[in-house]
């Protein structure tokens, strides 16, 4: 079943008066358990498609379905509300809380889902043992390296037990240990627990190991392969 | 989740110790200056008001209803053995004094001065509130025939000196003008320029003599046990003695009473120009706060913070920033207030300008408890109306745009 589903999305950016084509009539389905990179040269799309499947923009035209959801059919709140309970978010720039340590960032998500705290504080701890950090869930971003804020924000990202994780560009600011330490750590997430990622990378790395590369060119599905 | 979204707050207020730091000391210093000098103009008043009331105005006053327009001396309390009869069984009358009273002239062989003579009977304890401020001489003595106490400055202008003599004109009973001659017994100086200059007292009998009455009083003074009340009793005063004309402090001092209710006014208004002041600095300052947050209230809108929640978040960390530095302003403006209350604050430096409103040189420093309670309130309803529009800014935050800056 897929867990997401574009139909024919468009968007146009009035920039100056010009009207840019950002996408041009993507249709595009990732089923659940899917490790899709969606690749493309600058300016291709990438981040516009992604930001519209997180339903953090519009599109112009088209459809955006998520688990049977279709996105233009919810409110402002309604969609922020979705997010929260549908859609896990990496950022390339981490983007932690820099106030809060890494258990209170992980469990920050679920505690706005209304959980109760032997609840989150509990899986907070399993997510960060997950991605090797049990011994940082009292450390605040800044005592962290960039790989593992990284992390922190991928456990962040799995915390709202979501439907799928949307991640941009997220090892653009990580080393190359780091990086692969990541993906391992991420591709390891999508094998045992079926996590469907999606990526927009330029990363050779990421373009490796996902089994699935959707490539972008000027705003329309130029290649959709899926790897053996 | 509420409470996380204010520890939320509270953390974030520590982001940038410093600037929160100034913002609350700021807040802290603001509220103490407002405090204290709220409680300096109050004890100015306040002080003004306790010594034209124990020197010359008293709580309440009777007096026959005409004697007032014209000074007429005929206009005496006829009735005055009966009305001290009841006031001497009222259990809030702390004390009673009576006065003839007379507008004259007083003329030295230099100058002449127009003054409000007062016939008083050297007893009473309040009538000898003069003889605290005396600075040369001494008070009346019952047998001192003829003595005068006058104030500095009418010295001052008519040439005078202890023992000097001089003379008083004034009206008689008939309407005639009549006046004797006076001997300088004492020189007093008082905190009010004016009076020092306008006002004498001699002996009641004198000055009845020379008015062609026997035993006129014109005016009786009454202390009570609480100021506050004297309206209250006044009432009940007048409706014992319908025929005479019973004033308050509020009506026989308009002046004082304005200035009082006026000082009121003026406490709230610096307070509220203060905290004008202190609701700029805190919006300038929260909004750099959550301007610089861009990226990541940005971030917390995409994961799914709805806008409730970022609107009480900073609304929280904009109280927080308030609230600590206003308690520790109310409590240094108290520590402040109390500790001058007990040894003032000397302003002997402008006591030639202070006298000329009558207030005195040392001004004790006092406030309401109600006014730390009033000032609360409104530093409350300040850090919130401080905390509406950068919390109203951070809402017209567009996720999209805040991602972009992510990356």
């Amino acid at each position: 079943m897929a867990v997401i589903t574009t139909k024919d999305v468009t968007k146009v950016y009035n920039s100056d008066q010009v009207p840019v084509h950002a996408l041009r009539g993507v249709d595009l389905e990732i089923k659940k358990g899917e490790f899709t990179a969606i690749v493309g040269p600058s300016g291709s799309g990438k981040t516009t498609l992604l930001n519209i499947i997180g339903g953090l923009d519009a599109p112009t035209n088209g459809r955006v379905i998520v688990q049977g959801t279709d996105l233009g059919t919810l409110s402002d709140s309604e969609l922020i509300d979705f997010r929260l309970h549908h859609i896990g978010f990496v950022f390339q720039a981490y983007n932690l809380i820099p106030v809060l340590t890494s258990i209170e960032n992980v469990s920050f998500v679920m505690q706005m889902q209304g959980k109760p705290a032997q609840e989150y504080n509990a899986k907070s701890e399993q997510l960060l043992e997950e991605v090797g950090l049990a011994d940082k869930i009292h450390k605040r971003p800044s005592e962290l390296s960039g790989g593992q804020q990284q992390r922190v924000a991928v456990a962040r990202a799995l915390a709202s037990k979501p439907d799928f994780v949307l991640a941009d560009e997220p090892t653009a600011n990580l080393d190359s240990v780091s990086s692969g330490d990541l993906l391992d750590m991420m591709a390891d997430l999508n094998k045992k627990e079926e996590m469907t990622f999606v990526f927009s990378t330029h990363d050779q790395r990421v373009i490796d190991r996902a089994r699935r590369i959707v490539t972008l060119v000027d705003g329309q599905i130029d290649k959709d392969e899926v790897k053996d | 989740m509420i409470g996380n979204i204010i520890r939320l707050g509270w953390k974030n207020v520590w982001r940038n110790p410093t600037r929160s730091g100034v913002v609350i000391i700021a807040v802290m210093l603001g509220t103490w200056a407002g405090i204290f000098s709220a409680g300096f103009f109050n004890g100015m008043v306040q002080d003004v008001l306790d010594n034209q009331i124990e020197l010359s105005i008293g709580h309440i006053q009777i007096m026959h209803p005409q004697f007032e327009d014209l000074y007429d001396p005929k206009y005496a309390v006829d009735n005055s053995d009966q009305v001290f009869e009841h006031l001497q069984g009222q259990p809030y009358v702390t004390d009673i004094s009576v006065k003839s009273i007379a507008s004259g002239l007083a003329q030295s062989t230099r100058s002449n001065f127009g003054v409000t003579i007062n016939g008083i009977n050297p007893q009473p304890k309040s009538t000898l509130a003069i003889n605290q401020y005396l600075t040369e001489g001494q008070m009346l003595q019952p047998n001192d025939r003829n003595g005068i106490l006058i104030g500095n400055k009418l010295a001052e202008r008519l040439g005078l000196d202890l023992k000097s003599r001089m003379v008083l004109s004034f009206q008689d009973v008939d309407g005639e003008i009549t006046g004797g001659a006076f001997r300088v017994a004492g020189i007093f100086k008082t905190f009010s320029s004016n009076y020092n200059e306008n006002t004498v007292f001699v002996q009641r009998d004198d000055l009845n003599r020379l008015q062609g009455m026997e035993n006129a009083i014109h005016n009786i003074r009454i202390d009570t046990d609480n100021m506050a009340k004297a309206e209250t009793y006044a009432d009940s005063l007048r409706a014992t003695f319908p025929s005479l004309e019973v004033k308050t402090w509020r009506d026989l001092a308009p002046d004082l009473r304005y200035m009082f209710d006026m000082m009121d006014m003026m406490l709230y208004i610096v307070m509220i120009i203060i905290i004008i002041g202190l609701i700029f600095s805190i919006i300038n300052t929260m909004l750099m706060a959550v301007m610089e947050r861009t990226r990541e209230l940005g971030m917390l809108r995409a994961i799914g913070m709805n806008k409730a929640r970022t609107f009480s978040m900073v609304i929280w960390e904009t109280v927080f920033l308030t609230l600590v530095g206003s308690p520790a302003g109310l409590l240094l403006g108290w520590g402040t207030i109390s500790y001058f209350e007990s040894t003032g604050i000397n302003l002997s430096a402008f006591a030639e300008g202070l006298s000329i409103y009558g207030f005195g040189t040392v001004v004790y420093p006092t406030l309401d408890g109600m006014y730390y309670f009033n000032i609360m309130l409104m530093v409350a309803a300040a850090a919130l109306l401080s905390a509406l529009y950068p919390a109203w800014k951070s809402l017209q935050l567009n996720p999209v745009e805040a991602i972009r800056k992510l990356n």
